[in-house]
Formats: C-alpha cells, sequence, structure tokens
C-alpha cells in the first residue's frame, strides 16, 4: 500500500526533524498492524462502550416523567432501590474489567 | 507496563466502586451512584478522559482572569456600596444590602440576565447610575468574559494540535488511511462494472438529475409538510408514494451498483436507503390498513430535511469542503490530514455532558422532592412565576433540563430564585454559582471555542491552498521559462 507512505512523509516535513523522520517513516501496512496489535478486540471495546452509556443513562430510565417510554423502561423503575444498586455496581465491575484488564 | 495516568484511572474507578458497594452494604437505598458516575466514565472511557484533560488546562489556563472577574465583583462591591449608601430604597428592591447579596447580583449581571432589571430602582433616583452598571458590563462582560473565550481558544487549540501529532496520530493517520482505501476500492469497483451500471451511475450523478431530485425532495416536503386544501389524507399519501418511488430510483442504483461493504461505508447513502425504505412500507402499510397510521406519515416528511439541506450546504461551503481534504506540499508546520469537524464538535459536547452530569447528580441528591405541583402557591406568594415548577431536580431528566436552562443563562436568577425561596437559605446559590463558573464558563466556553477553532483552521487550510497554488504555479511558469530559455539558445 503506497497511500500510507503518502500521509507519513508530509508529516515527516512538517516536523523536518531527524528522529521524527524515522519514527514517522514506516510503511502503512506495518503501522495499520502495529496499531490493531496495541487496540483492544473489536467486540470487547463495543461491549464496554456500550455498558458505559447504559451505566450513565440507567438513572434516567430509572425515573421518566411519563409517556409512552416510561411504560417501556417500566421495569427499571420498579426495581427495588436495593436491587438497582447492586446492578450498578455489577455494571461498573463488569466496565472497569472489560477497559483495564481485557 | 501501565502508565501512571492509566494506573490513577484505574485507582478511581476502583475507589467509586468501593464506595457505592460499601454505601449499598452499610445503608442501603443511597443513590451514590448520581455523583460518581461522571468520574468513573471518565476514568473508564480514553476520550473522555482526554476531553477532561482539556477541560481542565481551559481551567488552569483561565485561573488568572476567574481570579481577575471575582476581584472586579469584590471592587465593585466596594464601590458599590460608597455610592448607593445614601438611596433609600425598600428592601426587595435595593441589592446593595449585604455582601453575599451584592456579589450574586454582579455575577448575575455579569451573564447579563438582570441587566437592566436590577438597576432600574436606582435609575429611577439618579439616571447617572447607570454609569456603574455600564462600566461593571464594559470590565467583566465585554472584556473579561471575551478574553477567557480568547484565552480557551489558544488552549484549545495548543491542545488538539500537540494531541493530533503524539497521543492522537495514529488515529488520524488511521482514519486518513481508511479513506484512501475507501476511495482506492471504490475506483476499482468502478472499473468491474458494467457498461450498463456506468451509464446508471453517470445518470444519477449528472447535475441535471441531482438538481431534478433537489426540487422533487423540496416538493415532497412542503405537499406533505402543508397539507394544500382540497387534498385528503389519501391524495397526499398517493403523492408522497409517488414522489419516494421517483427518489428512490438513484438510491438503488448506487446502492446495487456498488459492493456491499462499500455502500455501507458511505454514511448519507445508507441514511436515504432508510428513508426510502421506510416511507414505502408505512405508505403501504396505511395504504392497505385503512388510515388508522394516518398521523404517522407527515414525520417522514422531516426525514427529508436533510437531503434538501445537503446540495445547499455543499454550495455554500464548497471551497471549505475542497480545503478540507487538500494536501499543500509547500506549508510546513501543519499537519496535512483531512479535516474532521464533527469528531471534534462531539468530543466537545461530551465534555459538557459530563459536567451536567456530575451537576446534575450532585442536584438530584440535594434538591429531589424540593418541587412539586404544590410548590406553585409558594412561588406565587413570592413574587415568582408559578410555572418555573417543571424547572426542577426531581429526575436525572428533568436536572438535565434545569441545567440547560441554566447553561443558557437567560432568566437564570429567576430560577435560582424559585429554589431559594423553596429551601429557605440563600446558600442554595451557592450550588449554581459553582454551575455557572465551573459549566458556563469553562466547558461551555470550551464548546464556543470548539467552533472558532473550527473556522479558522478552514480558513487557514484555505488560505494554505491558495499559497500552495500560487507556488505550483510559480514553480511551472519558471520551468517553463527555463525550457523557453535552453529553447532560444
Amino acid at each position: 500500500m503506497t497511500f500510507g507512505r503518502h500521509v507519513l512523509t508530509i508529516s515527516q516535513q512538517s516536523n523536518g526533524n531527524n528522529m521524527e523522520e524515522e519514527r514517522l517513516t514506516v510503511s502503512s501496512t506495518s503501522f495499520l498492524e502495529e496499531t490493531a496489535e496495541k487496540q483492544q478486540p473489536v467486540r470487547t471495546r463495543w461491549l464496554s462502550r456500550l455498558l458505559l452509556v447504559a451505566f450513565v443513562l440507567l438513572p434516567i430510565f430509572r425515573k421518566l416523567p411519563g409517556g409512552d417510554l416510561r411504560n417501556c423502561t417500566a421495569f427499571i423503575a420498579e426495581l427495588p432501590n436495593t436491587v438497582y444498586c447492586w446492578i450498578e455496581v455489577v455494571l461498573v465491575a463488569l466496565i472497569i474489567l472489560l477497559r483495564h484488564y481485557v | 507496563m501501565r502508565s501512571r495516568t492509566q494506573l490513577i484511572r484505574l485507582i478511581i474507578s476502583v475507589v467509586s466502586l468501593s464506595s457505592i458497594t460499601l454505601i449499598n452494604i452499610v445503608v442501603s437505598g443511597i443513590p451514590l451512584g448520581l455523583v460518581l458516575r461522571a468520574p468513573i466514565a471518565v476514568c473508564c472511557s480514553h476520550t473522555l478522559f482526554h476531553m477532561i484533560q482539556v477541560y481542565f488546562k481551559v481551567l488552569m489556563r483561565n485561573l488568572r482572569y476567574y481570579v481577575l472577574m471575582w476581584m472586579s465583583i469584590v471592587l465593585f462591591w466596594a464601590a458599590g456600596d460608597v455610592l448607593f449608601s445614601g438611596y433609600d430604597l425598600p428592601n426587595s428592591e435595593n441589592f446593595f444590602k449585604s455582601f453575599f447579596e451584592v456579589v450574586w447580583n454582579l455575577l448575575v449581571l455579569q451573564s447579563t440576565a438582570n441587566f437592566p432589571d436590577v438597576g432600574l430602582p436606582f435609575l429611577a433616583k439618579n439616571i447617572a447610575c447607570i454609569l456603574y452598571f455600564m462600566m461593571f458590563l464594559f470590565c467583566n462582560t465585554i472584556i473579561i468574559s471575551n478574553v477567557i473565550i480568547a484565552n480557551s481558544y489558544n488552549a484549545y487549540k495548543e491542545h488538539t494540535e500537540t494531541y493530533e501529532l503524539t497521543e492522537g496520530l495514529p488515529k488520524v493517520l488511521l482514519g486518513v488511511l481508511r479513506k484512501k482505501e475507501k476511495k482506492m476500492m471504490e475506483a476499482e469497483a468502478i472499473k468491474k462494472m458494467s457498461a450498463a451500471s456506468r451509464f446508471l451511475r453517470e445518470i444519477v450523478n449528472s447535475t441535471f438529475y441531482r438538481l431534478t431530485q433537489w426540487v422533487l425532495n423540496i416538493v415532497l416536503f412542503f405537499v406533505v409538510s402543508y397539507h394544500p386544501s382540497g387534498l385528503f389524507p389519501n391524495g397526499i399519501l398517493l403523492i408522497m408514494f409517488v414522489l419516494t418511488v421517483m427518489l428512490s430510483f438513484s438510491t438503488l442504483v448506487l446502492v446495487f451498483t456498488m459492493p456491499i461493504r462499500l455502500t455501507i461505508r458511505r454514511p448519507f447513502l445508507m441514511y436515504d436507503l432508510l428513508v426510502v425504505v421506510m416511507t414505502l412500507v408505512v405508505d403501504i402499510f396505511i395504504l392497505a390498513e385503512n388510515n388508522r397510521f394516518n398521523y404517522i406519515y407527515p414525520y417522514f416528511a422531516l426525514l427529508r430535511i436533510p437531503h434538501i439541506l445537503k446540495p445547499v450546504l455543499q454550495y455554500l461551503f464548497k471551497d471549505e469542503l475542497a480545503s478540507l481534504q487538500y494536501t499543500n506540499p509547500g506549508v510546513k508546520g501543519s499537519i496535512e490530514v483531512q479535516y474532521k469537524f464533527t469528531p471534534r464538535i462531539i468530543r466537545v459536547f461530551l465534555t459538557l455532558f459530563i459536567i451536567m452530569l456530575q451537576f446534575s447528580g450532585i442536584g438530584v441528591l440535594l434538591y429531589e422532592g424540593l418541587i412539586t405541583e404544590q410548590s406553585r402557591s409558594v412561588l406565587e406568594t413570592a413574587g415568582l412565576n408559578p410555572d418555573y415548577v417543571f424547572v426542577n431536580f426531581n429526575s436525572t431528566l428533568n436536572s438535565f433540563i434545569t441545567l440547560f436552562a441554566l447553561l443558557i443563562v437567560n432568566n437564570w436568577n429567576s430560577i435560582v430564585a424559585s429554589f431559594v425561596v423553596l429551601t429557605g437559605t440563600r446558600l442554595t446559590r451557592l450550588y449554581f454559582m459553582l454551575f455557572y463558573m465551573f459549566g458556563v464558563l469553562v466547558a461551555y466556553t470550551i464548546v464556543v471555542t470548539c467552533i472558532i477553532e473550527s473556522v479558522v483552521s478552514l480558513a487557514e487550510r484555505k488560505k494554505a491552498q491558495i499559497y500552495g497554488q500560487q507556488e505550483v504555479r510559480k514553480s511551472h511558469s519558471a520551468k517553463i521559462k527555463e525550457k523557453m530559455v535552453k529553447a532560444v539558445r
């Protein structure tokens, strides 16, 4: 893939530093491979993102003012406080595990 | 090996988790998660953590201006105390009765929410009093507030540039590589196409066809939105159906002539396909099902707004769009990648959201259940608008609405007044003052600076493009001259 070289060469021009040049002048294929290695597996990343969004939005759905959406999320609203708090604990624990250890 | 920041993030997350668990075991039912939600989200998300770093950078950079702002408020309190001490005003109209009252009113005055109401009783006594208020507004609103925005712009720009050249570089380059890869795949797919498919693509991409499509979209939007007289719902539905079928032609051509993996990568085409399919399905359903769901179809006209706006925006900002992807070989010091506005604006809105989430958690803990329908009479007695009962902290959603109203700062003093009346203590103002300081003056300013930065960057890229083209032209004409000189010799 030659197009990767193009971008990296221009970055090298803008820096004008020899050390930077060496670091940045890598082929796009190896660059992509290296980046992919460092990244979390896609599924885990999306799962942790989803859990984080759920954790942030949970209190909104717990107490909705009214309307159709309230009926849809009634099961969250009807949960006893203790159960709801424990759900939060489990969610946070899962998020920490996925974000920091997987 | 973990870096120090990662370790700190992990420690904060674990401490937050332990606190929630402990509180849950010891005193069941206290929603501590509301307050710890924002720190946990920040520590578990790389993007949010990066944006909170920006937030604190802007906050620290502006610290001296915030000090200056408070100094100015204290100075104006002292000056006001000397100037207005001789005025005999009723207690409710005189805001120079205590230090805290003056500070609060001057802070509100800085946001212009209570101007000119706050000065009217003094103006009635002496018109020259306006000078005091004008001086304060000039110092705090016109000068200091704008200096804060300008300084935040510098801090934001510096941070973004450094981030893009260091940590964010792989992400940015990956985006560029993927875009180029997509273009190559598209070119390959077009090469492999049959003559008929290529012909169809040429037709739907022609200017005349696109213009016709745009006009048809407008017709569809207005016919459905305005319900012209003489057309009963079935007539409008039929027009909508026919127009959607006509408009679906280009979408289907583009979808079926390209490989699926490329179609998925084009968000607007996917949106278009979704609108077409949904409109057709709903139309057929309503026609076949004897009009029970008639109320739904006008909403589908709203989905056509992006189709109408897109070409207009493309025409109005054609230079900016061209400079977005411009690679300038002549200018040094700028990283030549595609400028992405949407992820930036999403990131700054996320910062605002996180700050609001934190204040919403605290607000719900402090003021949940304070304002109810029964509070109307209390507010009315205190001379406040009883409809302010809708602005409350009774749930997370309500608290977000309240905080948004505070963020816009219009009449925020009246919102706070209703809380002060119902709690019975002026200390309630402290929470709202803190939100003004950390929410409005920092987080909201970051949103403003992001927009300014985008406009300035695009203008710079445009300038660089013109400069680059001139350079290319110069070198080109120099080469021609050289050749001519050689030929003459």
